[in-house]
């Protein structure tokens, strides 16, 4: 039978009031290649259903005019699946195993809402089995992470859209514009800018508890795979929920967790989503090794001159080193500075709707997104090891320094790996 | 020399968590007073992981906070450069441990500060682990970690070793690259496991063993659901991986049977990656 002209179910038929009309929700492989069906709404999977459960699908795909009907849900915990099932309605399939969401044939478009640990062996799996991804920030917990995600979305030519969008703001800025037109005309051979992102980061409030005690295991939670990738520890509530941000385990403190929103317009105003930093320097007091710590500010220098400073504003003394300057014509000559401004503006930036659509690269790429969150695994490597770190960008490695290169790609808790090549 | 009463009374001096449990609020005095007490642990080598080490309990059975703390604050201070030989130190003593009687949860908390500072010379206390169910994948992980040394001791261990052991040691074989498993990842193609299976997949895919691409390909397209997509994306990769080391043919070949198998409309994306991945070996 043609799936085009089977008979409406109940079961298939979502009522858009967007639409205006009921429509016949036809995952895309069905229409044999990646072409969006007539509805033009997309198939969903939800991985996680904490607080950010379902945001990112309505951020990436109602709001810029698309739509989704979720098909399926899953949660470690069986109490936020109950609760899903009452939000996304009872027409929602609901799994405790990621991978049963995954290696479903009908479903277009993952939407990764669990912490960050999982990310990485998440969205590869999507990218394997032929998904579109909506991955929550931050992308990862490493940064061998991100590259096997982007070798993963590569090779699948999947659409991937990272869970922030600063920089659609910045791409309608004038400033911002004429910033990354400077940076990306390849003109200017020394950058002088000084970009010093000051507070709005979490310092105190994400320090973890460093004296837990083990807890009875609730029922209604599979530890173990909370844990999947991670390493297996005894339960504690502090380490499930809002909390695991805490703990080097799962994610990596405020800066981990708020670097990819201040770090994706940065990257796309300064034309830097395909290189990182080249130097690391922190100012942090000693770190406990599994709850993360205070930090006061981190240095990064890229190969071009240009400095970025991640400022806690919190703890220990403010960053005194530089002032704050941006790039202007004015640091160009008279003629180069004819060329710039006769270049077109960048092309806008595609929303995740759009992309899938087109099969081109979302604004929030993944390539974008990797080197973003890149910039927050260098700023804890240094902070944790405490000392100054050089990057080779290219390689992504940290150069001369064995014991910091551990930190940039840990091994996986069994099954799970980063095999990807 | 230092005595352990000594290194008891040097951690008490590290300070305490705040009220909430956290070290939120560090002051300049408190981070000068724990440099003051590592360097104390440092001079004092061997003695004072001995004695650290004796302070700690298993998880839930008392406060050891302090003396996890110091553990880890040297095992960071010795990877400093300069520090060779104290982390050669602190390498040798905290591989000591791990040959005493203590519970598995303390070992583990040795194994991952050695996961973070060893040396290759903790490779032979590492593997020796590998044999203990609760310790294997954690020694397995520090072992990936530290590389040098790490395959003879995974291979040394395998034959031993059944079930989630097997595996795990299998999947550090494979993210090392280690070609002396070849055999044991063609062979364990064919393992009960669905998961085995697919560390087996990758060890083929990442060592580049072009004569095994033939029993990949069959192995992933007698699969379904979550191996299928493994095994299939450990044959992308097998092609990327010949194809980047020139064998250019040998790699086309997997394309192209990945092109004319991948027929189901599910599987369209795949047809089209390899049908796009041959086109750029041309």
């Amino acid at each position: 039978m043609n799936p085009l002209t089977r008979p409406t179910s109940r079961r298939n038929v979502l009522k858009s009031a967007a639409l205006g009309a009921a429509v016949v929700v036809v995952p895309r492989h069905v229409l044999g290649g990646e072409q969006l069906p007539p509805s033009e709404v997309l198939t969903a999977g939800l991985i996680g259903c904490g607080g950010q459960a379902g945001e990112d699908l309505n951020s990436y795909i109602r709001q810029p005019g698309g739509d989704y009907k979720l098909l399926a849900a899953c949660d470690v915990d069986r109490h936020r699946l109950a609760a899903a099932k009452k939000k996304f309605g009872e027409h929602v399939e609901l799994y405790t195993d990621w991978r049963r969401v995954i290696e479903r044939k009908d479903i277009d478009v993952v939407s990764i809402a669990t912490p960050p640990h999982w990310h990485a062996v998440m969205c590869i799996a999507a990218a394997q089995a032929g998904k579109d991804i909506l991955c929550e920030k931050p992308m990862t917990r490493f940064i061998a992470e991100g590259r096997a995600v982007v070798n993963a979305v590569k090779r699948y030519g999947r659409v991937f859209q990272i869970g922030t969008g600063g920089r659609f703001g910045a791409q309608k800025s004038n400033t911002s514009r004429m910033i990354h037109k400077i940076m990306s005309s390849g003109l200017l051979k020394r950058c002088p800018a000084v970009f010093i992102q000051r507070g709005g980061f979490p310092v105190q409030e994400y320090c973890g508890r460093v004296n837990l005690q083990p807890q009875h295991i609730p029922e209604h939670l599979d530890w173990d795979m909370y844990c999947g990738p991670s390493p297996l520890r005894p339960y504690h509530s502090h380490r499930f929920g809002w909390s695991h941000r805490y703990y080097w385990d799962y994610e990596g403190g405020g800066l981990a967790d708020f670097a990819q929103h201040y770090m994706d317009p940065f990257q796309w105003i300064y034309a830097k989503d395909y290189t990182s930093p080249v130097e690391v320097e922190a100012y942090a007091p000693p770190q406990h090794h599994d709850a993360c710590g205070c930090w006061a500010w981190v240095e990064l220098k890229y190969a071009d001159g240009l400095t970025l400073v991640l400022e806690g504003n919190k703890w220990g003394p403010r960053y005194d080193r530089q002032q704050p300057r941006h790039v202007s014509l004015n640091d160009l000559s008279e003629e180069d500075r004819k060329k710039v401004e006769a270049m077109p503006d960048p092309e806008p930036l595609l929303s995740f709707v759009e992309a899938v659509k087109s099969r081109r690269a979302a604004g929030g790429h993944v390539e974008a997104a990797h080197r973003a969150i890149t910039i927050a695994h260098l700023a804890n490597i240094a902070i944790r090891l405490r000392r100054k770190i050089r990057y080779d960008p290219v390689r992504e490695e940290i150069v001369g320094d064995e014991v910091a290169n551990r930190l940039v790609n840990q091994p996986m808790r069994d099954p799970w790996a980063l095999y990807t090549l | 020399m230092t005595s352990a009463a000594e290194i008891t009374e040097l951690v008490s001096r590290l300070p305490d968590p705040n009220q909430q449990g956290t070290y939120a609020d560090l002051n300049e005095q408190q981070v000068e007073t724990i440099e003051q007490v590592v360097d104390r642990l440092e001079q004092a080598g061997a003695a004072a992981v001995s004695a650290l080490v004796a302070m700690l309990v298993e998880p839930g059975k008392g406060d050891d906070v302090k003396p996890r703390f110091a553990l880890h604050l040297l095992a960071v201070r010795v990877t400093q450069p300069g520090r060779e030989q104290s982390r050669q130190s602190y390498t040798e003593a905290l591989s000591a441990e791990l040959a005493r009687d203590r519970p598995a949860a303390v070992k583990e908390f040795l194994v991952e500060r050695l996961q973070l500072a060893g040396t290759s010379s903790a490779a032979e206390a590492l593997g020796k682990m590998l044999l203990e169910p609760q310790l294997c994948d954690t020694a397995a992980r520090a072992l990936a970690a530290i590389g040098d040394g790490a395959v003879e001791q995974l291979l040394a261990a395998l034959p031993k070793l059944t079930g989630p052991s097997r595996r795990s040691v299998l999947g550090k074989l494979a993210m090392l690259r280690a070609k002396e498993a070849a055999p044991v990842f063609q062979q364990s193609l064919d393992d009960p496991d669905e998961e085995t299976r697919v560390a087996a997949a990758w060890g083929v895919a990442r060592l580049c063993v072009a004569e095994a691409a033939d029993k990949l390909l069959r192995s992933a397209e007698s699969r379904s659901g979550w191996e299928r997509i493994q095994q299939t994306d450990a044959c992308m990769c097998l092609a990327e991986g010949l194809a980047a080391s020139g064998k250019k043919a040998e790699a086309a070949a997997i394309y192209r049977r990945l092109a004319e198998t991948r027929n189901d409309p599910t599987e369209a994306y795949i047809r089209a990656a390899a049908i796009s991945a041959l086109e750029t070996l041309k």
